[in-house]
């Protein structure tokens, strides 16, 4: 009986130390998700002038009126600029001089959308997209804005395409840009542009645009390819 | 005493059919579904990651999400892309800056990752979904 004991403790000792191993091998599991394979094609970077010295509104000697920002703003745009591990500096944005944030844009879309931006420490512009309640909705940080690409722009549906939420472009500009239209369906369509950011929703059920063609102040038009959401292979 | 308690513990779990199979898979499941809750629920390929042309890479399951990022070499355009269980696809973004972001999902479960809309290999290449 004492013997069966000891067994019964030694094989439970068993079960509890195999039960650790297979918890240590999942850990492993999810740590090793990471995929590195160091070859591949790199795109030159597009040559311009840093995108905080192409906007008036970040250099202080203009006529724009913009709103400060909001703590969400903020938020976001603290969080898009926060270095992130392993990552090429070239990538990286920068830190976010929010002495110099502002909302760009307010209140625009049925979502009552904002677009706020800042300058970084690299030159670059950041600038994220916060909702009328204050959730952040996405953005991104454009470094160059060039003779040929004069606006970077974000192709957004917040929610489900064709339900919900209509889809809309948004972005900034250089202080070039006299005008900016959105090509959807074969038609020109004018975008709010002011504060050197413009904006643009589609009309529902539509996530297809051909292209925006950016009026530049010496009279010459500029046209960028965008695309549409496209369908992407199921999961 | 502490003994006697181990033992009585122990023989009550051999009466029961493949005891140490489930002493095994409990202990497993104690330790894995805090870890799960406690740990970063950060997911994610990269940070040197190639993306193939037209590639999705959905970094995790069926989840809400808090963010999800892309890092990639400015040109080559990136989306950060989401389908929900019914196969729908929503919310992401289209640029070429840097990195490309959208925010939580407002408490709707989905998959995130991103997807690379262009016809160059990509690299080198960060996509991080934030749990």
């Amino acid at each position: 009986m004492k013997h069966k004991s000891a067994r019964n403790r030694l094989a439970f000792a068993a079960s509890l130390a195999a039960g650790l191993l297979i918890a240590l091998a999942v850990g492993a599991f999810a740590a090793g998700r990471e995929s590195t394979i160091p070859t591949g094609a790199r795109t030159a970077e597009p040559v311009g002038v840093p995108a905080a010295k192409a906007m008036e509104v970040f250099n202080g000697t203009g006529q724009s009126s913009t709103a400060q920002i909001s703590n969400a703003g903020t938020a976001a745009l603290t969080a898009l600029t926060t270095d992130r591990s392993g990552v090429s500096p070239d990538l990286l944005p920068g830190q976010a001089d929010l002495t110099k944030a502002a909302t760009l844009l307010s209140d625009v879309g049925q979502g009552g959308w904002s677009l706020v931006a800042a300058p970084t420490t690299k030159g670059k512009v950041c600038q994220e997209v916060i909702s009328s309640t204050g959730a952040d909705q996405g953005g991104t940080c454009t470094a160059y804005l060039t003779d040929t690409r004069p606006v970077s722009f974000m192709l957004m549906d917040v929610d489900y395409l064709n339900a919900g939420q209509p889809a809309f472009v948004t972005g900034v500009a250089s202080d070039d840009v006299q005008s900016i239209a959105v090509m959807v369906g074969g038609m020109s369509y004018p975008a709010i542009l002011q504060n050197n950011a413009f904006f643009y929703q589609l009309p529902n059920n539509q996530t297809s645009i051909s292209g925006i063609e950016t009026t530049l102040k010496n009279g010459s038009t500029v046209r960028t390819t965008v695309g549409a959401l496209v369908p992407l292979p199921s999961q | 005493m502490i003994r006697s308690l181990i033992d009585k513990c122990v023989a009550r779990i051999a009466r029961i059919k493949h005891p140490y199979l489930l002493v095994t898979v409990l202990t497993a499941g104690c330790l894995i579904w805090p870890a799960m809750a406690l740990a970063s629920t950060t997911q994610y390929f990269g940070p040197n990651w190639v993306m193939n042309p037209s590639q999705t890479a959905w970094t995790g399951g069926l989840a809400v999400r808090i963010n999800n990022y892309m890092y990639r070499p400015a040109g080559d355009r990136g989306i950060t892309a989401y389908q929900d269980s019914s196969g729908t696809q929503f919310g992401f973004d289209d640029t070429t800056g840097n990195p490309v972001h959208s925010g939580s999902s407002g408490g709707t479960s989905a998959y995130s990752g991103c997807f690379n809309y262009s016809n160059n290999y990509t690299y080198p290449t960060l996509c991080q979904t934030d749990y």
